[in-house]
């Protein structure tokens, strides 16, 4: 039975109130339970959040001074969470398309050593290639990026007593060496010469969300 | 008091339910959330007796144990909760009609796209942390360092009159990184009127004369900026530039 906030009434019989409130005091311990460790749990996390299920809210929900709001709204046909500063400050956006929505999404990172192996974890990276075995590196994702219009960060480390100079390989044209599938990465010495002792290095891609 | 949810009974007796349903109002409004003086992590809601009308049914905060498996989401919903990552409890959320897992934390950092920013700076060739002026509060101007899990950067090379005149840094972690095989990014920028620059191109990097973990390891970074001639000729003996640059960035990250 649905929860009832107007019983007891003053003209109800006890036998009627005694069912209301059996009813009540159920419900109120099964609908909090939903979200959260119940009423009657024996341990000492009841009243703490199993979980929080936020249902789509049609508009971003008033905020007053000294709150701040969290909620979900629909994005593009699917719910996604949103935040408010106090006082009807602007809405913004928290998540997007399963991530975090900051405006830019790093979408492959590798750190790896000379001969191409990837050292640590690395995100949506499923090898580094050497092809010449020189300072040329590329970088293959495991799953392909919408399109070739990102943005990167290149870095290189050689501890010979050289400077590394990091960039995409410039021998070729954009689509060569830029691609959905893969980034071509140069690592050069102060003579223009590619490096044969790189160490280590890094490389990040990012997309705009 | 431990809440009864099958009470009152038809054969219970009226003093038998005054005990029971006092005893239910009581752990309700205990459970629900008490007044922040009584600092105790029950319940994580404004208290039912507020004197703040307005934030009653508002949460006071969050507090979220870890879940055995993700929890079921219909169509319209989003879940967020935690849950245990190789013994680290963390924060997810789960997309709608039992969608796609997503880890929003990880190990003490935010996760944006399965990556996480561990460490930034913005500093001067002194190894000045650059700040921010803005407002406090009271309308009072404070300053904020532009870093985050930077303790301080330390040049490498001895001091010239008290100051820094070579290109080598330590940026040094407030926070141990979880891990050495970090992703860096280190840029600068230079003043191309500075005479001992113009000529040249500054390139920025992992100092190299040194192994890995001289130079990247989870406490710090060896920043250092050379000269590059721009016709490809080569400098001897190459060192870190000398001069004066007049801005420097890094950043680290892990995966998550």
């Amino acid at each position: 039975m649905t929860f009832n906030p107007d019983i007891p009434q003053p003209n109800d019989d006890l036998s009627v109130s005694q069912g209301d409130l059996l009813n009540n005091f159920t419900d109120l311990n099964t609908q909090f339970a939903i979200n959260h460790v119940a009423f009657d749990d024996a341990g000492a996390d009841k009243g703490k959040h199993k979980f929080i299920t936020f249902v789509e809210q049609a508009a971003d929900p008033e905020s007053k001074g000294d709150e701040y709001l969290l909620y979900a709204k629909d994005d593009g046909g699917e719910p996604e969470l949103y935040a408010r500063p106090e006082s009807n400050a602007n809405a913004y956006q928290i998540t997007k398309d399963g991530a975090l929505f900051t405006g830019l999404l790093p979408v492959v990172a590798v750190n790896f050593n000379n001969t191409g192996a990837i050292q640590g974890s690395s995100l949506n990276v499923a090898s580094v290639s050497r092809p010449g075995n020189s300072g040329r590196y590329v970088v293959n994702f495991t799953n392909a990026l919408p399109d070739n219009n990102y943005v990167w960060s290149i870095s290189g480390f050689d501890n010979a007593n050289n400077p590394v100079i990091s960039q995409v390989t410039n021998t070729s044209n954009y689509g060569s060496v830029v691609t959905t599938t893969s980034l071509s990465v140069d690592f050069k010495n102060q003579n223009n010469t590619l490096v044969t002792g790189l160490t280590r290095a890094t490389v990040i891609v990012w997309r705009v969300q | 008091m431990v809440y009864k949810p099958a009470i009152p009974q038809s054969t219970d007796f009226i003093s038998q339910s005054q005990k029971d349903m006092i005893g239910n109002f009581e752990t309700l409004s205990d459970v629900w959330g008490k007044p922040n003086r009584e600092n105790a992590n029950v319940g994580d809601h404004v208290p039912l007796t507020d004197p703040k009308e307005d934030d009653r049914g508002g949460h006071k905060k969050l507090t979220m144990p870890e879940q055995a498996a993700a929890p079921t989401t219909l169509v319209n919903e989003l879940g967020l909760y935690t849950k245990d990552t190789s013994g680290s409890t963390e924060i997810y959320y789960r997309e709608e009609s039992n969608g796609t897992e997503r880890q929003l934390t990880s190990s003490g950092g935010i996760s944006i796209g399965g990556l996480v920013l561990r460490a930034f700076v913005i500093f001067d060739f002194q190894g000045n942390i650059i700040e921010r002026e803005e407002l406090d509060d009271e309308g009072d101007t404070i300053k904020v360092p532009l870093s985050f899990n930077v303790r301080d950067v330390t040049p490498n090379q001895p001091l010239v009159q008290g100051k820094n005149i070579r290109g080598d840094w330590k940026i040094n972690f407030t926070t141990a990184l979880p891990t050495d095989d970090y992703m860096w990014v280190y840029q600068s920028f230079n003043d191309v009127a500075f005479s001992q620059v113009s000529s040249r191109t500054v390139q920025c990097e992992p100092y190299h004369s040194a192994t890995y973990s001289d130079t990247v390891s989870t406490t710090r970074f060896r920043a250092w900026s050379t000269n590059v001639p721009r016709d490809g000729t080569s400098i001897s003996p190459i060192g870190p530039v000398f001069g004066r640059l007049d801005r420097m960035i890094f950043q680290a990250f892990t995966v998550a």
